[in-house]
């Protein structure tokens, strides 16, 4: 597994790239959520790496990157820079982001704050651009302080893969999120999980599809409409379930869903700059 | 890209990629590639086959980003089957698929008759017959210069449409043509006249696993009556014609091979459960 070094930072990333080696393939940064890392995107990889460069690191703190303390000064633009800084040692300019859960959340600040970068948007699964629930942060530092990371995974993950997943997959998954190192968690719920990105929306003037369940626990359909109908040129697909983590319970949906997105999107570059004009 | 240290002398290059559910116990399959490729020859076949496999693809020893070997390196087919299982052992995988494509399907079919205990099931695409005759053996001086004269390059464009037949987009085959151009002279001098010619005819009497054989119906490695020949020397195979006139059929077919190769091993795990 490739390492990009930067100061305090060792971020870890693959690269999956199937495509036919003389064609110049765009590019997909993958964003996974907290407690996770790019290894999530498993069931998504047979649909895209055909066609796309496929880029998904690990996000600083979480899987193989390196752990940060619980006083790191957490903010979105350190987060969005990492996932620059690792497109700019790539050689590439311009990609498709593809995000779920809390990378929801960075990702529409990285799209409105980098416009230059991000071609297309996808958000799946991802809280709403305010998110309610901040007072309950000192009780949540406290039960991974006292209890460690996999308590607060076990307690929260049927609202997160929903009533249809496989017990072993709920436990493996349970499993993998208590991996996350307690530090991290502290200072990413503090700062990072309940960031207000309403600002934002306005400013993301790609492309934008935004994917929930319509009984999903993050937030009704209702309320994703409100904040997604901010984004200028975005639409809301809402698949069946009651899972809030619809990019891992959903994988083959989402995937074809990106994947028709962005084809039509392309094919239509016309129409796309007359509509954000 | 993990690497390792095989054996003296040796850094093998390889992929592992995986994309099935983290909480299953998938099988292995291990990709063979052939003459003067490399594990990335395999583009097309691994989405189809990593959601439900894991799968380990490296670079031969001499090929891609493993070692190069000196021209007088002496090759044998034991020497390679004895990287690909030291790897294996090093990956923990006791027992796997084979699938082997042109060359690598030489190799292959010594690997799966020598290493009964590690072999469940083999696929052999676009491979050329056990015994390549005295046509081959004869053309080798001729062969042998050029590469010493001219490198690998002229070679893979002279014989390109051969290998990959009339369909092949011609971007394709420029890429084809340079990637198989950067192999290493003394690699290539010294495989050619050792593997890439190997009778293997004594080998294929001993393979006991259930194996399938691809071929297309105007491959100038070899007819199908040819092919036909030795594949139904061994007991449990079968083999699959598909049209065209490419050799390299797991390039130039590869979504239809990797189909073939997926439903041919879930029938045969079916069939000996």
């Amino acid at each position: 597994m490739p390492v990009l070094k930067s100061p305090g930072l060792d971020m870890h990333y693959r690269v999956d790239d199937c495509t036919d080696p003389w064609t110049a393939p765009e590019t997909i940064l993958l964003l996974h959520g907290c407690a996770e890392s790019g290894i999530v995107w498993y069931r998504w990889m047979p649909q895209l790496v055909r066609k796309f460069r496929v880029v998904r690191p690990d996000m600083r703190g979480f899987g193989q990157s390196t752990p940060m303390a619980a006083d790191f000064p957490w903010t979105l633009d350190t987060i969005i820079d990492d996932y620059t800084r690792l497109m700019d040692h790539l050689g590439i300019e311009k990609f498709h982001l593809v995000s779920a859960k809390i990378g929801g959340t960075i990702a529409r600040a990285f799209a409105a704050r980098r416009p230059q970068r991000v071609q297309t948007l996808t958000l799946i699964g991802t809280p709403l651009a305010r998110r309610p629930g901040f007072e309950l942060v000192p009780k949540l530092i406290k039960e991974f302080e006292t209890h460690g990371a996999e308590h607060w995974a076990r307690r929260t993950m049927a609202s997160r893969l929903g009533g249809f997943f496989p017990p072993e997959g709920v436990e493996w998954w349970t499993k993998f999120m208590g991996c996350a190192a307690v530090s991290t968690l502290m200072g990413f719920n503090k700062h990072i999980n309940y960031a207000d990105v309403t600002p934002d929306l306005p400013n993301i003037v790609c492309p934008t599809q935004v994917i929930v369940t319509n009984e999903s626990g993050l937030g009704s359909v209702e309320h994703t409409r409100t904040w997604q109908q901010l984004i200028p040129d975005s639409t809301l697909l809402v698949l069946p379930g009651n899972s809030y983590h619809v990019a891992a319970t959903h994988a083959e949906a989402c995937a074809e869903a990106v994947m028709k997105f962005i084809e039509k999107k392309h094919m239509k570059p016309d129409m796309r700059q007359r509509k954000t004009a | 890209m993990p690497i390792f240290r095989s054996a003296a002398g040796l850094d093998m290059h390889y992929e592992v990629d995986d994309y099935t559910d983290p909480w299953t116990a998938p099988d292995t399959i291990l990709l063979l590639h052939g003459n003067c490729e490399s594990g990335a020859a395999w583009y097309g076949w691994v989405p189809m086959l990593a959601r439900r496999y894991r799968v380990v693809r490296p670079d031969m020893r001499g090929h891609g980003r493993s070692t190069t070997m000196a021209r007088d390196f002496p090759w044998t087919l034991d020497v390679i089957i004895d990287d690909y299982i030291r790897l294996m052992d090093h990956l923990g995988v006791d027992r796997f698929h084979l699938v082997g494509a042109k060359i690598g399907g030489t190799v292959a079919r010594a690997f799966a008759a020598r290493r009964t205990n590690r072999v469940v099931t083999l696929t052999l695409i676009g491979t050329p017959p056990p015994n390549r005759g005295k046509e081959a053996t004869e053309r080798l001086p001729a062969w042998t210069k050029d590469f010493a004269d001219n490198g690998v390059e002229p070679w893979a464009r002279r014989t390109m449409a051969g290998r990959l037949g009339k369909d092949f987009p011609p971007a394709g085959v420029e890429w084809w043509t340079q990637f198989m151009g950067r192999t290493s002279r003394e690699t290539q001098i010294g495989f050619i006249s050792t593997i890439a010619c190997a009778d293997i005819t004594a080998d294929v009497a001993k393979i006991s696993c259930p194996t399938l054989v691809i071929t297309t119906e105007e491959s100038g490695l070899a007819s199908v009556a040819q092919n036909r020949a030795w594949q139904q020397t061994i007991p449990h195979s079968k083999l699959l014609v598909l049209p065209g006139n490419s050799y390299h059929v797991a390039v130039s077919d590869a979504e239809k091979c990797a189909q073939a190769t997926l439903d041919f091993i879930a029938q045969s795990s079916h069939d000996t459960v």
